[in-house]
């Protein structure tokens, strides 16, 4: 299992995705993930992404298709749906990390 | 483990017991808990939370419009499987000192729904945070979203017949929450 870096976002980065986060790192503890978790404030989630595999968004609503998974991080606030949002991230965690794709043309 | 060692992981213990103790009650005070609150709107249940943070000193004047814009903006309701609840914050600027004020409402009010755009919760607890930095508040921020999954704990919350009584609830709660945390 490769490494992996999550990467964590909300409106200004700060309360509720370092919440998050931390609640997520102690998952990743628990589960033994190879993984780092990262924090991004929502403007500045563009640069922030290369080099990440797995975006956890709490807000603001963002239909923005970032080329990496996404999944919403409410339920790690809440606790609603959360074992299902565990077992989400951890198939992605655990997934090979695709090969880049060989240019063709 | 051997005896020695368990006697001097029990005085640690102790000890950190003792330091986050005191970070709870540096952050949760008795008169920042409202109880039986009835409200018209969000924006109503916001103005009354603000004022009380703004009245003991906690965040600045300018905080109150802060949070108003930020949650019209930004919506922070929450579906829970039990009660729903708000979270509304805002930006460190307006804030003097980390707190949570706490509104127990008589009738649900209706909160947009953090990450949407046009969904809405009716939210039965409200929590306002003044946060100010998040590396050091993280801690117990957690753990009292961490009380949210606690069974039977925002129920119980809501039917508090009293500040007290709401007070000595998450007290009890924040508790149980971080011993859980040390079993690991």
């Amino acid at each position: 299992m490769a490494h992996k870096v999550i990467l964590v976002s909300c409106v200004s980065g700060t309360a509720t995705a370092e919440t998050t986060a931390a609640k997520i790192r102690k998952i990743a503890a628990e589960r033994k993930w190879d993984v780092s978790v990262k924090v991004a404030e929502f403007r500045k989630l563009k640069e922030a992404v290369p080099g990440c595999d797995v975006l956890v968004q709490i807000a603001p609503s963002d239909p923005t298709d970032y080329g990496i998974p996404k999944i919403s991080g409410v339920p790690f606030l809440t606790g609603f749906e959360l074992d299902e949002t565990i077992e989400t991230l951890d198939k992605i965690i655990k997934a090979e990390s695709p090969k880049e794709p060989e240019k063709t043309d | 483990m051997p005896a020695a060692d368990q006697k001097t992981s029990n005085q640690e213990r102790y000890k950190h017991n003792s330091n986050q103790r005191d970070q709870v009650t540096n952050f949760l005070h008795e008169e920042h808990i409202l109880v039986g609150v009835e409200a018209a709107s969000w924006q109503e249940v916001l103005t009354l939370l603000a004022n009380q943070l703004y009245k003991s000193g906690y965040v600045r004047e300018s905080y109150l419009q802060a949070v108003q814009d930020r949650e019209h903006q930004f919506p922070t309701g929450l579906r829970t499987a039990e009660v729903a609840v708000a979270l509304p914050h805002t930006e460190k600027e307006h804030v003097l000192k980390p707190a949570v004020a706490i509104a127990i409402l008589k009738h649900p009010v209706i909160f947009g729904e953090m990450g949407t755009e046009d969904q809405t919760v009716p939210v039965e607890i409200v929590f306002m945070l003044s946060i100010r930095d998040p590396d050091e508040q993280v801690i117990w921020l957690s753990r009292l979203v961490s009380t949210f999954q606690l069974k039977g704990f925002l129920s119980l919350l809501k039917s508090s017949p009293d500040a007290a009584a709401g007070y000595q609830h998450l007290l009890d709660a924040l508790e149980f929450i971080r011993l859980a945390e040390e079993e690991d």
